[in-house]
């Protein structure tokens, strides 16, 4: 039994809404717009994933293959790798960038010095602005084996040269030194908003209570820090199978001996793409990964719902 | 906590508000790209003639830079052709490391296009059996004359795609060529003689190792082109079983051709002695230093080279174009290039296949068809018009030393008729050359030199096995560029390798073979 009252009243709710805020809601137009054209439009395009797709017959006119097109991914041994290696480095950047981005925003945010807060907050966001290109050329003047600044460093102080390109064990850790260094400033800045909207007066009675910089820290900025932490990591969850394709083309860029753990999916279907002009298949890994990021973030926001119900995203 | 809700709403708000503010300035572009095709058809094709009184405009994609002089040389071109063919050029050039990517995504997307740059090693047999292209024989029958005088018939026969014509041979050389780029300057500097034997080169990579510490002693190709590693480029040369790379996977030797027999060849199968040993060789080369320890990490090697700091490196073509020298001179105007290869010129040394590795051809998307091949043909109708293509303006971009030779003057224009006009009776050989350069690009260029090769017009349809050929690839990218680089331990990379992809391959062999015999049936 479907309950059309409440569907009703959902639409008649929001009608009101409109009503009260017609403002807020007309911001909101360029934003919905967007989503609809990019976002929900594209989505048909996954019926490629089970067709033979020629652009003589069109979208809707190629032949339907089935599952086809999925074998190619699936039969390998590579999809496992890819999967597990956009998964664990996706979680490792979301993990560290989320602790140091909220470390920077609470240290900011007990700069006395407004001059030098603003200074510091500019440099710590610079990175962000910084392409993965010039990104790419920067890791490869540090990590390179002969000229390499490490290396040389290294040299210097009498201990061997690594060869950092040959090693792919090294990478994880390089690839989350880079992302974090990017993005943690950026995050840091929408911590730190949320820190300074919360309200003075929790932190003058705990001062008058006696409490310490470091407690109130502890007691009140980071819990009431939590669910702008859990918004921003529920949707950081929701594109964790997507890994960023401009940082690991740029950075590892055709380099088979990182391979093993730098592959990501969009990389694989990238390359697989290239090599074979095959619209269908690279739609396949496509619907693969939507599918999986759907999913997960569907049992986070589960999980986060039986924690606590204010926190959910949906 | 309401309060905390509406908070963050504004801030998603905001989220969404920059974003789609940021998708206004990228989505201009992208709308740019796409604009519908303005041009309708309105070629009433009567029998041989067109209506050329409504000027049209061809939309052309090649590979490459776009040389400074161009615009003027198009001008020119479209005013000389106001009364026959009667088109504006509208020509973009592709970045030759976006080239398989632009291609098939021209391709896939059906965007205005209405000639194209396509080649085997870029994925064109894939392109031709998913049906993109449009069939010559009409087009080039009726409107093609000009292009059928100047390409001999062999070379079209022996560049069908399964028994049609979907592109025009762009060539000379009748086989591809290889040599390795030497740094001349440096090799003078050691006292070196002029190196003729591998064993001559190696001595030399151990002699700037050794002298010039902070030089790259030796950068072969990198995952672009493995034939051109620095095991598998010495099949250029030394190559006594006659072992060719088969079509069925770009510039991969898994599955090979051996000593002309129209057998398909797998090398897990069979491990031929002497690729072992050129494997076994780069790993030495890479252990004692001589090949770049980071030539993964390279992005493009050619751009490296010129740059001044690479000794030794490699290149698919004979000789050392204007372009390069000047590059490398600008840096240093004592640097200077010359090309080292060990090519055998006595007839008979080597077979051929007649395969071209360039095409210029017509996508079916096309709505000029017809003018796009008067125009490809008002290019051949007379040497003037190949000269402005090729070579620009005489007397201000370049020269004709004598009749059949050219040589740029500055470096406002650059030679890529390959990319869409190469014919062996318009061709003029580069004046750059050296004695020892022209000798060999005319050994190339004359078909009589060559023992056909029995698969001659033979062409691998790739359609059944599509599959196979994708999860070989993408098996093959993890480990074969490292083998045959010296990279990695051979053995031990190459028994995982096998273990991971022989069965794809075999299946591909199979195929293959099976449709070599029903050729050779024929």
């Amino acid at each position: 039994m479907v309950n059309f009252r409440g569907i009703i009243g959902f639409f008649s709710g929001i009608k009101v809404d409109i009503k009260k805020n017609p403002y807020l809601y007309a911001l909101g137009i360029p934003g919905f717009l967007f989503f609809a054209f990019f976002s929900y439009l594209p989505m048909f395009g996954h019926v490629l994933a089970f067709k033979k797709y020629r652009v003589s017959d069109g979208i809707w006119g190629s032949e339907w293959v089935g599952l086809d097109n999925f074998k190619f991914f699936f039969s390998g041994h590579d999809w496992i790798n890819v999967t597990r290696n956009t998964l664990l480095l996706n979680t490792l950047f979301l993990f560290m960038t989320t602790v140091i981005a909220i470390a920077i925003a609470v240290f900011l945010n007990e700069i006395r010095s407004e001059v030098f807060k603003k200074l510091a907050q500019s440099v710590i966001f610079l990175p962000y602005f910084i392409s993965w290109m010039v990104i790419s050329l920067m890791v490869f003047a540090l990590l390179n084996f002969d000229a390499g600044i490490i290396n040389r460093t290294l040299v210097s102080l009498g201990m061997d040269k690594v060869e950092w390109y040959q090693d792919a064990s090294k990478w994880p850790a390089i690839m989350s030194i880079v992302y974090v260094w990017k993005f943690a400033g950026y995050n840091s800045i929408i911590y730190l908003a949320a820190i300074t909207g919360m309200p003075q007066e929790v932190y003058e009675s705990a001062k008058v209570d006696g409490a310490t910089r470091f407690q109130m820290i502890i007691r009140i900025t980071l819990p009431m820090l939590a669910p702008t932490v859990i918004t921003l990591v529920l949707l950081g969850i929701g594109r964790i199978f997507f890994g960023d394709f401009g940082m690991f083309y740029g950075i590892i860029g055709d380099n088979p001996a990182l391979y093993s753990t730098t592959d990501v999916i969009d990389t694989f279907a990238y390359r697989s793409l290239r090599q074979l002009g095959n619209f269908s298949m690279s739609s396949a890994i496509v619907l693969y990964q939507s599918m999986m990021g759907l999913v997960t973030i569907g049992l986070f926001n589960f999980i986060v719902k039986k924690i606590n119900k204010d926190y959910s995203l949906f | 906590m309401k309060k905390l809700i509406k908070k963050l709403m504004a801030a998603a708000m905001v989220t969404v508000i920059s974003t789609s503010m940021l998708a206004g300035c990228s989505g201009k572009k992208a709308e740019d790209a796409s604009t519908p095709a303005k041009t309708e058809e309105v070629t009433k094709a009567a029998e041989n003639s067109v209506d050329i009184s409504k000027e049209e405009t061809l939309k052309i994609f090649i590979p490459g830079d776009r040389p400074a002089a161009f615009d003027k040389v198009i001008a020119e071109a479209e005013a000389r052709m106001k009364d026959t063919v009667n088109v504006k050029l509208d020509v973009v050039f592709v970045p030759w490391s976006d080239l398989q990517t632009k291609v098939t995504q021209t391709l896939n997307s059906g965007e205005k296009c209405d000639i194209i740059f396509d080649a085997p090693w870029n994925g064109m047999n894939t392109n031709v059996s998913t049906g993109y292209y449009e069939p010559m024989e009409d087009l080039l029958a009726k409107y093609g004359q000009n292009i059928l005088k100047t390409t001999p018939n062999e070379m079209f026969e022996a560049n069908k795609f399964a028994g049609k014509i979907y592109g025009i041979p762009l060539g000379v050389l009748q086989k591809p060529a290889g040599a390795y780029l030497v740094r001349k300057d440096i090799r003078e500097a050691l006292g070196l003689p002029e190196i003729k034997s591998y064993q001559e080169l190696e001595k030399m990579m151990y002699a700037v190792k050794e002298k010039y510490p902070d030089m790259i002693p030796f950068l072969p190709q990198n995952t672009a082109g493995n034939d051109r590693s620095a095991a598998m480029m010495r099949l250029y040369f030394e190559n006594p079983n006659q072992i060719e790379r088969t079509e069925a996977f770009g510039t991969s030797h898994v599955l090979y051709f051996k000593n002309n027999d129209g057998k398909v060849y797998n090398l897990f199968e069979e491990m031929d002695s002497d690729i072992w040993s050129y494997i076994e060789n780069a790993r030495k080369l890479y252990n004692d230093g001589i090949i770049y320890r980071d030539m993964l990490a390279v992005a493009d090697i050619a751009t490296e080279a010129k740059k001044g700091n690479v000794a030794i490196s490699v290149k698919g073509d004979i000789g050392v174009d204007a372009a390069t020298q000047t590059a490398l001179k600008s840096v240093n105007p004592n640097y200077e290039f010359e090309t080292v290869d060990f090519y055998s010129t006595n007839p008979g040394a080597y077979t051929s296949d007649f395969k071209q590795w360039n095409f210029v051809c017509i996508p079916k998307v096309s709505k000029n068809k017809e003018r796009a091949m008067m125009f490809l043909d008002w290019v051949r109708t007379d040497q003037a018009n190949y000269d402005l293509l090729a070579y620009g303006f005489k007397g201000e971009t370049f020269n004709t030393p004598d009749e059949d030779s050219y040589s740029f003057i500055g470096t406002d224009y650059t030679w890529f008729p390959y990319a869409w006009i190469w014919n062996p009776t318009q061709d003029r050989v580069s004046s750059d050359l050296n004695e020892k350069d022209k000798a060999t690009y005319q050994y190339f260029s004359d078909a009589s030199n060559f023992i056909p090769s029995k698969l001659l017009g033979f062409t691998f349809n790739a359609e059944k096995v599509t599959n196979e050929i994708a999860q070989f690839n993408s098996i093959e990218a993890k480990y074969y560029p490292l083998i045959i680089n010296g990279v990695t331990d051979p053995q031990q990379e190459w028994d995982k390798f096998k273990a991971e992809a022989s069965d794809v391959v075999k299946t591909i062999q199979t195929e293959y073979q099976a449709q070599i015999d029903t050729f050779l049936a024929q």
